[in-house]
């Protein structure tokens, strides 16, 4: 005949332990930001008398973005030709992307671009011409088939008044 | 005991010893909700990128479509009142010429020691070590940033990283 064993060990509630833990994550919650960072690389500024020399170009194109007070200014070659003009607002960008784009398809060979900002524009303004000389492009695909991204102007420098 | 009595002669020959029903069981429900609420934190902030970015509370880098992730080297912070930390110490202002030049002489410093630690790290030939990390508050005029960019290449540096943070494609 099996005995009942009446188990007389101390349980432990767990209850409490679990408010606990679910208090910590709603501070969690709360205090908590998911911020996802980046970075846009930039080489050596150069002077306004130096011209860029793209290493992989063989015809020195000098494509520069002057970021005026009011309106973005793309120019072309040592005289500084100004061949479009573009706004800070949200058409004005689109438009500059698209332009970007057009330049690209025209000089696939160039992957440099200048950008000379007036002083007074702030940094965000800054970031947000950049991203269109950033754009991604398609650039074929990789051994397993998968699409491969590009940027369009890869390397970006900015012109100092020194 | 009146339990015992009750059962068939069938039952009291088949049926389990009692030791082995009296095991509490473990609800795990409540627990695998912890662990799953525990793992969405750890997915949300994953990070693949080498580099540790933590901005300090004045500095707020702007959004960007940059999908270039970060690599490791010194970071410098520049919040919209100018003031310029390194590793969340204060160097000083741009706005002071007495802190420029001791900027200067500080980034040299931070360079020789990046060089000598990269060195070590990733070899002679990797150029790494020529690398800045900038996180700008947003508002910062082009003066300053051209200001910290010419401190920086007079020290040594030539690769500038400037931090942005993702923005959400509509």
């Amino acid at each position: 005949m099996s005995v009942s064993s009446n188990s007389n060990e101390p349980k432990i509630n767990i209850i409490p332990l679990m408010d606990v833990i679910f208090i910590f994550i709603f501070f969690l919650l709360m205090s908590v930001q998911f911020f996802e960072y980046f970075e846009i690389a930039s080489s050596n500024p150069v002077t306004k008398n130096a011209q860029a020399t793209p290493p992989d170009s063989k015809e020195q194109k000098q494509f520069k973005l002057q970021l005026g007070k009011e309106k973005v200014e793309f120019t072309q070659g040592v005289d500084e030709k100004v061949v479009e003009t573009f706004g800070y607002d949200k058409e004005g960008l689109t438009r500059l992307k698209e332009f970007m784009r057009k330049i690209k398809s025209e000089n696939p060979d160039e992957n440099s671009m200048i950008i000379k900002p007036y002083k007074d524009i702030d940094f965000n303004h800054i970031v947000s011409v950049v991203d269109s000389v950033q754009q991604r492009m398609s650039a074929g695909k990789d051994a397993k088939g998968n699409a491969k991204m590009k940027l369009l102007f890869r390397n970006i420098a900015f012109e100092t008044r020194e | 005991m009146s339990e015992h009595y009750q059962l068939s002669i069938y039952q009291k020959k088949y049926k389990k010893p009692v030791s082995s029903q009296d095991v509490d069981e473990v609800n795990l429900t409540s627990l695998l909700d912890v662990l799953i609420i525990l793992l969405f934190f750890l997915l949300m902030s994953y990070n693949p990128s080498v580099l540790s970015i933590d901005p300090l509370k004045n500095v707020n880098p702007p959004f960007s479509e940059s999908l270039e992730m970060g690599k490791e080297a010194i970071i410098i912070q520049v919040s919209s009142d100018k003031e310029v930390f390194l590793e969340k110490r204060k160097l000083g202002n741009l706005d002071s010429q007495r802190d420029e030049e001791a900027l200067e002489s500080v980034f040299k410093k931070e360079f020789e020691l990046q060089k000598q630690k990269f060195l070590k790290k990733f070899g002679a030939k990797d150029e790494q070590h020529k690398s800045i990390n900038f996180i700008l508050d947003g508002n910062l005029k082009y003066e300053q940033m051209e200001k910290l960019m010419l401190i920086a290449s007079k020290s040594g540096f030539d690769n500038y990283k400037f931090v942005v943070r993702s923005k959400s494609k509509d």
